[in-house]
């Protein structure tokens, strides 16, 4: 029988329970593990507050990772706690920007912002602006010829979008290999080239 | 301009209160509501603003609609992977399932899952389509929001079995005078004068789209002005809206 696997979070709070300042390329260095995978359980400490970051470049395990070290905690990347009511992307823009997009089919940016802001979205024309291309990019909507006017007197006008897949009520969302649609349960890939 | 919703107005007020009403209703069965007015008021934008914020399905009605043309229109709104069954009875059951589920997953999320049918006054006189929206509210009861011109609300005196499921009627008026300042600040890019804001409520008639027309006109003006308010001198002889019936500029004139 083999032993279970160490986890990430572990093997980084081993290192960490020293006492000592750790930073990333030493935990990256002395774990075993990529960087981003010791990013990844570093995160995953401070959440559960085994672990802090006392400064920049200096991570050190917090008397409550001392004792779950000490005791052998079990640590896994589950969720700490039942969750009575399932986590929804509800308060996400890009959500509510699919939602104005279904409702619309066709539409530019500024139409689109004007249903889906609440309020307090940081830099919400460039995020969408972002998201639009990624379902331009896999086939999801498509650019119209002309442009929407601008305010502006100097605007060369908004371009417009026309949905060509509605897929369903959940958004898109788009991850490095490509965009991930939820109603169907498929990754479309990026095309290449 | 601003791209955002403006909900300082009277009307979106009126229309969130009667959501807040609908929703606590008495009656568990009472689960529509009607929004009426005449157009050119902002019924649409604002439906359109509430389902996206919260997550509910709007379908548009048409004027050649039948109950199984509406069923098609609604079980493509909640899903549109699936292709709808041939049979009435067969749409109706699935589009139930569909919407229990919505239902559900917004109370898991703590929000009220609804459906809005815009421009509803298409069907009317239609007792067999107002019959199957009432029959599928009631059954889960799932609030059902009804807009359109008008009609619909005497429409529904034929129908005392339907208008006994009405919880709130909701009607949009003309924009107050505070509406369009308040349209003003939340939309408009430059600052507007009281004598200007006044001078508009007047010419547009309260409409809002005669309003956000105006903006695009005065933020021009604004951009002349290098920021200082845009009052009536400042848009002297300037075309500040396009008259709806006649299609002719309205100046501004003393």
């Amino acid at each position: 029988m083999t032993a279970p696997a160490t986890s990430h979070s572990r093997l980084v709070l081993e290192r960490l329970i020293n006492g000592e300042c750790w930073d990333l390329d030493e935990l990256t260095a002395h774990s075993g593990l990529t960087r981003r995978q010791v990013v990844d359980a570093a995160g995953r400490l401070i959440r559960d507050d085994l672990a802090e970051r006392v400064e920049r470049g200096c991570y050190q395990a917090t008397d409550a990772g001392v004792l779950a070290w000490q005791r052998g905690d079990r640590l896994t990347s589950g969720p700490r706690e039942s969750r009575e009511v399932r986590r929804t992307r509800r308060e996400a823009l890009n959500t509510r920007l699919w939602a104005a997009l279904r409702l619309e089919r066709k539409s530019c940016i500024p139409d689109l912002l004007v249903k889906a802001v609440r309020g307090g979205e940081r830099d919400a024309a460039h995020n969408a602006a972002r998201y639009l291309r990624a379902l331009r990019r896999a086939g999801y909507v498509r650019e119209l010829p002309g442009r929407a006017p601008g305010s502006a007197p100097t605007s060369n006008g908004h371009k417009r979008y026309a949905l060509l897949v509605d897929s369903g009520p959940l958004a898109p969302v788009a991850r490095r290999d490509g965009l991930y649609d939820p109603n169907r349960k498929e990754l479309i890939p990026w095309p290449t080239g | 301009m601003k791209h955002r919703f403006v909900a300082d107005t009277s009307n979106a007020a009126r229309f969130l209160a009667g959501v807040q009403t609908l929703l606590e209703r008495g009656a568990a069965e009472a689960c529509l509501m009607v929004v009426d007015g005449v157009p050119g008021l902002g019924k649409s934008e604002t439906v359109e603003w509430w389902t996206v914020q919260n997550g509910g399905a709007l379908i548009r009605a048409k004027a050649e609609w039948r109950p199984t043309w509406l069923m098609r229109e609604l079980i493509q709104a909640l899903d549109p992977n699936l292709v709808p069954p041939h049979s009435f009875e067969k749409m109706y059951r699935l589009a139930l399932g569909l919407l229990g589920r919505r239902a559900d997953a917004a109370r898991l999320e703590g929000r009220t899952f609804a459906v809005v049918v815009d421009e509803v006054d298409h069907i009317c006189r239609d007792r067999r389509c107002l019959e199957t929206l009432r029959d599928l509210s009631d059954m889960l009861e799932i609030p059902f929001v009804l807009v359109g011109m008008g009609y619909v609300r005497d429409a529904l005196t034929k129908y005392p079995q339907i208008a006994s499921r009405v919880a709130v009627y909701v009607e949009f008026r003309a924009a107050s005078r505070e509406d369009t300042a308040a349209l003003l600040k939340g939309l408009c890019d430059c600052e507007v004068a009281e004598d200007l804001t006044t001078y508009l409520h007047q010419v547009a008639r309260g409409r809002v789209r005669e309003i956000k027309e105006a903006i695009r006109h005065i933020e021009r003006q604004g951009l002349r002005n290098k920021g200082k308010p845009v009052g009536i001198a400042e848009m002297r002889g300037h075309v500040l809206l396009n008259d709806r019936e006649t299609g002719r500029p309205i100046e501004v004139r003393e």
